[in-house]
């Protein structure tokens, strides 16, 4: 390290970065923390204007009010893979719901089940053979990407609405998913996900304020906004029309939600978030599910990235705000990785003695953006979003939350890893289920 | 350089203290929870609109051993001939929610200060009030009258001149507004405005001329049922088109033109005089419906939504959903299904 005594010097200078000339690999190594603190910066900013909007902007709900209409002929997709815990509870409320009978098809695809859930279905069709019409898969791509992709092709009318089978919907819900799509621009409509097993441990805690935040405040605000709220698919909907239009349904992906949220917007529709349809779903309650759960989520989404961000970029159909939200949204799943590489470039400069006022300040500003305004640490905007819920107690936990972003920083970092192995070594990428918890007692 | 020490150790423990701080009370809710339960979703959660009378009525069918047990049934009796404290009541200083066991017709004002169950039809003066209102026959209010929080009637519920209805209006039959009145949220198969009786004009049928949106300019195909179309669009008059139309501008429908299917402005949306749009206007902005104009899917504008005298919005057997942040009816106006103002609503004389 004998550069170090030099780069001291570069503090009395006052330069920001040191001389590329004189400092080659600290130079660069400053700058690319620099750009990388600039990111963070954006992305802090970002969800800041998030959770402002969402506590003094004007709250969009425009179709939230359409209680009477004559309803369109949808079918509810349930997508389910061994799920005799649960498939029984969401078609049971499937059927309790408040749509009317006559426009409803339920189609519960069971896709290679090995457990009772065939069996489960079978019993409810018996009962209800007018209403559900069972897809039963015991061939072909595994996925629930694939397995809808195949189910798809049964849909009645033009509206596709579809739950995990873990879901349990209220008996307004359906109602409120289809009214979005009274407006002909809209390709796909994502309703708010609650966890129900929140109470479960500490893991269940932290992903329930998470969650808070993710729908509370950013999907609402990105509404609120008119920027691109985000398809989740599950507790939403699509219109097959414009599915069709934007090239069908995708099952290479591990994030079709992802793939047709930005297909269909750098096409000309719009997607819609409604935060009053709220359901029930599943939380994983280990850790280990919770990091398959986000390095599947990490992989999926940034498969999207890659295909897409330059047409999303390009798309004459956005606005700026749409495109840089948009962009933003894309590379989320790379941040981390982003802010790991900051991490040890800090520390490299650090033992590179350079005591610049770059090395002096960005390690600060890095602090400050990461841990309070920052894409992983929204702490700001989980506050917000859990005291909107009209909770209060249970922010006590939020310094927790710091150790769910650290085992998602690295469960996401190891996942874009491991997407550029899959793509160099041409593997295929396989989908792992999240396990469901629920004892059949419960139901 | 001890001092150095020292003055370090401090320091960093100081740093370790203020980190530390949060995690005292975070460990605390994590040992011994306090706040956790799941956020609470009504399974049974509905917009209906006759939530808070269906409920009124199940507590007094409750009451008079009509209904099961609702915990909810502390009534008092008015306007009973068998009850001589209902008789003499004086309907302000009620304390508890009010039973009528019969019809009430009073052409001198009635204010209650409590929720007031008729059975039997209710016709009360002008300048009448209640929070709430149940009657399963008609209700007819005078002018100026005024109800706070909702109204039911199983039959037709009227409300004169210069009226206010707030929040949450039902019928089972029609309910009937006159001019000046200010209102909420209604729901009847058929919302009638103004003194003047409607009269529906017969569909422009005849003189209309078969076009298409790709003959518009700019016109983009998404589907083979929807075109978009970038900026301001003007339709021309006594033109028929079928398919669904997204507008990036302004969206002007001419006179006695028919789209059969669904539209969408941001900007705005002007439905010109005896013109039909046989789908849903949605609109980020305001929204015009012109005199003799009709609508039949779901009315939504993110802004204020202006309709003409004589318009017609939503069919009989086929009830819709008309909803902006205010609206304004003119006189002669009828929708069936729901019209609701998230601020205000008023009814207009042409």
């Amino acid at each position: 390290m004998g550069a170090g005594p030099s780069l001291a010097q570069v503090h009395a200078t006052g330069a920001l970065i040191p001389s590329f000339k004189d400092y080659p690999i600290a130079a660069v190594m400053a700058s690319l923390l620099f750009l990388i603190v600039v990111t963070m910066m954006i992305y802090g900013v970002r969800h800041f204007m998030f959770t402002m909007n969402r506590l003094t902007g004007v709250q969009r709900h425009p179709y939230i009010d359409i209680a009477v209409a004559r309803w369109p002929m949808i079918t509810v997709f349930i997508a389910a893979h061994n799920e005799e815990k649960v498939i029984a509870g969401c078609i049971e409320a499937l059927l309790n719901t408040d749509y009317p009978a006559d426009r409803l098809k339920i189609i519960p695809v069971n896709d290679r089940s090995k457990d009772g859930t065939g069996e489960i279905i079978d019993s409810y069709v018996a009962r209800y053979p007018a209403r559900i019409s069972p897809f039963h898969r015991s061939t072909g791509k595994a996925g629930k990407s694939a397995a809808l992709k195949d189910a798809l092709h049964f849909a009645e009318g033009d509206i596709a609405i579809i739950f995990d089978a873990d879901y349990v919907p209220g008996r307004g819900l359906l109602k409120q998913l289809v009214a979005p799509f009274f407006d002909p621009e809209i390709g796909a409509v994502m309703g708010r996900v609650v966890p129900v097993n929140s109470a479960a441990n500490l893991l269940t805690r932290l992903l329930d304020l998470e969650r808070s935040g993710g729908y509370q405040v950013d999907q609402q605000a990105r509404m609120n906004l008119n920027l691109l709220p985000q398809y989740g698919g599950t507790v939403g909907g699509v219109r097959l029309s414009a599915v069709e239009a934007v090239g069908g349904w995708h099952d290479d992906t591990l994030a079709e939600d992802t793939d047709i949220t930005f297909r269909l917007m750098l096409n000309g529709w719009k997607t819609v978030y409604t935060n009053r349809s709220e359901c029930y779903e599943e939380v994983p309650e280990e850790w280990s599910v919770r990091i398959k759960q986000v390095t599947r989520w990490a992989k999926g989404h940034n498969q999207v990235m890659t295909r897409y961000w330059w047409k999303f970029a390009t798309s004459s159909y956005l606005t700026l705000g749409q495109r840089l939200d948009g962009l933003l949204l894309l590379f989320v799943f790379v941040i981390p990785l982003v802010m790991l590489a900051g991490w040890c470039l800090a520390l490299g400069l650090n033992f590179l003695n350079a005591g610049s006022l770059l090395a002096s300040l960005i390690p600060i500003f890095a602090l400050m953006i990461y841990g309070t305004l920052g894409n992983f640490a929204a702490f700001f905007e989980i506050v917000v979003a859990v005291l909107i819920d009209g909770n209060r107690r249970r922010l006590r936990l939020l310094p927790f939350n710091m150790l769910g972003f650290l085992v998602s920083l690295f469960a996401i970092s190891g996942a874009v890893w491991s997407l550029l192995l899959d793509r160099i070594f041409k593997r295929e990428m396989v989908w792992d289920k999240t396990i469901r918890y629920r004892s059949k007692a419960a139901e | 350089m001890t001092q150095d020490y020292i003055t370090y150790t401090a320091f960093a423990l100081v740093c370790l203290l203020l980190l530390t701080l949060p995690f005292v009370p975070a460990f605390r809710e994590w040992l011994r929870p306090t706040d956790f339960a799941a956020l609470p979703i009504s399974a049974n959660y509905t917009t209906d609109i006759d939530h808070f009378a269906r409920r009124l009525h199940a507590d007094v069918s409750a009451r008079l051993g009509l209904g099961e047990p609702t915990g909810f049934e502390d009534f008092e009796f008015v306007g009973d001939p068998a009850s001589a404290a209902g008789a003499d009541l004086d309907w302000r200083k009620a304390e508890k929610r009010l039973i009528a066991r019969s019809s009430i017709a009073s052409p001198s004002p009635v204010r209650s200060a409590q929720p007031v169950y008729v059975q039997g039809s209710l016709r009360a003066g002008a300048e009448s009030s209640f929070p709430a209102l149940y009657a399963t026959g008609d209700i007819t209010l005078g002018e100026h009258s005024t109800v706070d929080d909702w109204a039911h009637a199983d039959g037709v519920l009227r409300m004169g001149q210069r009226s206010v209805a707030l929040r949450r209006m039902s019928a089972g039959n029609a309910i009937e507004l006159d001019n000046e009145t200010c209102f909420e949220r209604l729901h009847a198969p058929a919302l009638r405005f103004g003194s003047r009786v409607s009269h529906v004009l017969p569909p422009a049928g005849a003189e209309q001329t078969p076009a298409s949106y790709a003959d518009l300019p700019g016109a983009v195909r998404q589907t083979p049922l929807l075109y978009l179309i970038r900026g301001d669009c003007a339709l021309p008059p006594a033109s028929i088109y079928r398919g669904s139309l997204v507008v990036t501008g302004f969206l002007t429908i001419g006179a006695a033109t028919t789209i059969i299917g669904d539209i969408k402005a941001r900007e705005g949306v002007s439905i010109g005089h005896r013109a039909s749009v046989q789908g849903a206007v949605t609109c980020e902005k305001r929204v015009y419906v012109y005199k003799d104009a009709r609508t039949w899917g779901p009315v939504v504008s993110e802004s204020d939504i202006l309709i003409g005298a004589n318009a017609l919005v939503g069919l009989p057997d086929a009830p819709t959903t008309v909803t902006a942040r205010n609206i304004i009816v003119e006189d002669g106006v009828v929708v069936h299904g729901t019209l609701w103002a998230r601020e205000i609503g008023m009814v207009k004389q042409a």
